[in-house]
């Protein structure tokens, strides 16, 4: 099994028109994934790589006979919350928000909403979902055969808050011999749909993730959560964890953003060296060189049996 | 002390600005008071998109109303656009975008070249950096990575950029010429964690051309290209040619780093025999 | 900006046109759509190349496909190979 995605999962691209939006659903395609659909207003008609286009959700349900499964919406970032709202109001479960710079009360009452009709986000900011071999949801990992050379299916879960290195760390596993159940780019941004802590519970009920692999930066509360889940839910998933932007710790760097829009060190709690000290008082290792992964979870995965 | 979560979906309510004073044991006519004081901060707070709505030392006077003697609100720069309005009142530039600090001429002109093309983007920074070893790096997480790598290994990086969304050629030669033309540096690092969209062999040439534009040795200027992915075998290509070092996905971004840092170390030895 | 150095041309790509169909007013037209980094334009009926834009090229192959075989080449100065239908 994986999480998120399954052989079987269908999904829709709303924006499917836009540049990006028509190499991804390429990529998708050529690897295997359900595109099912797109929506664009007023494209109706239209096709983007054989996937018909839509104005509206609704129409892809109607002519579909079902809701499906998911969306990834790649639309510019004033617009972002109609969509999102319109997916999640017409049943989608999933929805990927690829898009960057939407403002954060958007991105709060996307959440909420999803929250209260039972549908997950992944991002905003973000590439998407890939489970080797099986589903591609997003622009992770890029093209199929590109995807195909960093990803391959195996035991470990990828969590990252940069798209970038979800592929760097995954191609890092895979050349240790180390594959992935499922990799999910969680998305940049101070808010998110999905946090580590809350996509744990996933990987935790899954049985072919037998341990995680984290990449996180400086700013925000997310590994602080994640430490505190850890320690409440005595999680049976050993964690290995990788911070970047240890640089920004120094005083000159205070108040900058680097990388991500959510990677600021605006107080103490917000430094890499105060994350370390977290994640690692929860039992977390952290290191400090991609090459070093690939060992950190074999040691962990020996000590476990 | 009081505290409460607000929706975002609805305009915060009055009630909810009152069970949170409450909370703090006032009551009376102090309570009725307070409440549509932080009720009106919470709807700013949502409406013009703060990030941080602050009033602090709010004062009572004899008469029992209050006023606020200081505020402090901040603003997120993704909310500008739909603000207009509010920041042409308040006098606010459409250009000045409030940083913490002055941008520098690198700042500035990395800066021009991004939104002189719409191909790509990119970023640069120096604020805080003072070293010699030049880097052209990408993209958001890879940057953050390979500047750690730099600085871990001994290196003195001279500035910071983001390199994504896959620039032209001639987006990515102004970066590395702008990033050369920094003083005391000699050498540049041109790596990025594996590229799926940004590709390889466009990165190559306009760092390349950078240096052929500026009559530096591409050999032995670009200390180090590890960029792996999209476009690799014409960008190795085109490396070869001018015999640049490079590297695949087999080389980790630390050990990339710790060549470039390697490479610059020595150079200054053999400098100061 | 002050201008600090030389910018170069054609670096790592040089694009040719047979002559025989330099002067194709249609083939023109229909070479400047499909390059992707604008190296064709039309000048007065004739296929121009727009040298500034030389190095831009993204071996898409589109003006291979939009001119009749063997009239348009792509030539890689890097490695001495040229794309040509
Ligand atoms: S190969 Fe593509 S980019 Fe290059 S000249 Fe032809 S059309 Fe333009």
């Amino acid at each position: 099994m994986s999480v998120l995605l399954s052989e079987d999962f269908t999904f829709i691209v709303q924006g499917i028109t836009g540049r990006e939006a028509v190499n991804l659903t390429r990529e998708c395609l050529d690897y295997g994934s359900k595109v099912v659909g797109g929506v664009t207003p007023g494209r109706k008609g239209r096709e983007v790589h054989g996937v018909p286009v839509f104005d509206t959700v609704e129409q892809v349900t109607e002519a579909l006979g079902y809701v499906p499964d998911g969306s990834v919406v790649t639309v510019p970032p004033a617009f972002t919350k109609d969509a999102v709202f319109e997916a999640i109001v017409r049943g989608v479960k999933l929805v990927v928000i690829v898009t960057e710079r939407i403002p954060r009360r958007d991105v709060a009452e996307m959440v909420e909403l999803a929250d209260r009709y039972g549908a997950r986000i992944i991002g905003p900011n973000c590439l998407g979902v890939i489970v080797p071999e099986v589903c591609k949801m997003g622009g992770i990992g890029g093209p199929a055969k590109d995807a195909a050379k960093a990803y391959t299916p195996g035991a470990i879960g990828v969590m990252s808050r940069s798209g970038g290195m979800t592929t760097e760390i995954s191609s890092t596993l895979t050349a240790a011999g180390l594959g992935q159940s499922t990799a999910i780019s969680i998305g940049g941004d101070a808010i998110i749909g999905s946090t580590y802590a809350e996509l744990m519970p996933l990987f935790e009920a899954d049985e072919q993730t037998e341990g995680i692999v984290i990449y996180t930066e400086p700013g925000g509360r997310m590994e602080a959560q994640l430490s505190e889940w850890v320690k409440e839910n005595d999680s049976r998933l050993p964690i290995v964890a990788f911070m970047a932007g240890r640089f920004m710790d120094s005083e000159e760097m205070k108040g900058m953003s680097f990388g991500h829009a959510g990677t600021i060190v605006e107080g103490k709690e917000d430094t890499a060296t105060e994350k370390i000290a977290r994640l690692e008082a929860a039992g977390i290792p952290v290191v400090e060189r991609i090459d070093e992964i690939p060992d950190a979870v074999k040691d962990k995965l020996g000590a476990k049996v | 002390m009081g505290r409460g979560h607000l929706s975002n979906l609805v305009e915060p309510p009055d009630f909810r600005a009152k069970e949170v004073i409450s909370h703090t044991g006032l009551t009376g006519s102090e309570l009725t008071r307070a409440t549509p004081i932080l009720a009106r901060l919470a709807r700013l707070m949502r409406d013009y998109d703060m990030t941080l709505a602050e009033i602090n030392p709010l004062a009572r006077l004899a008469d029992g109303s209050f006023v606020a003697l200081d505020a402090h609100m901040e603003m997120e720069n993704e909310a500008r656009p739909r603000q207009r309005p509010l920041l042409d009142d308040l006098g606010v530039d459409p250009t000045d975008m409030r940083e913490p600090y002055e941008p520098s001429a690198f700042e500035r002109n990395v800066k021009a070249i991004d939104s002189a093309d719409h191909r790509g983007v990119i970023q640069g920074k120096d604020h805080g950096f003072s070293g010699n070893l030049g880097l052209v790096i990408g993209a958001g997480g890879g940057s953050l990575t390979l500047t750690d790598a730099v600085r871990s290994q001994g290196g003195r990086p001279a500035n910071y950029t983001e390199i994504g969304g896959n620039p032209s050629v001639s987006k990515a030669c102004g970066l590395a010429k702008e990033v050369l033309s920094k003083d005391g540096v000699e050498k540049i690092a041109v790596m990025m964690s594996i590229v799926s969209n940004t590709r390889v062999d466009i990165v190559a040439r306009g760092v390349i051309k950078a240096c052929l534009e500026l009559d530096k040795d591409p050999g032995e200027t670009i200390a180090i290209f590890r960029i792996p992915g999209a476009w690799e075998e014409e960008g190795f290509k085109i490396l070869e040619r001018y015999g640049v070092e490079y590297c695949d996905r087999s080389v980790s971004m630390w050990e990339a780093a710790g060549r470039a840092v390697a490479k610059i170390q020595e150079e200054q030895v053999a400098g100061s025999r | 900006m002050e201008a600090r150095s030389k910018e170069l041309e054609a670096v790592f790509i040089e694009v040719e046109v047979d002559a025989s169909i330099a002067t194709d007013a249609e083939l023109a037209r229909k070479l400047a759509e499909v390059c992707p980094v604008d190296i064709f334009a039309t000048d007065d009926g004739h296929v121009a190349i727009v040298r500034s834009n030389l190095d831009e090229c993204v071996l898409c192959e589109l003006c291979l496909d939009a001119a009749p075989d063997g009239t348009v080449r792509v030539k890689k100065l890097y490695d001495g190979t040229e794309l040509v239908r």
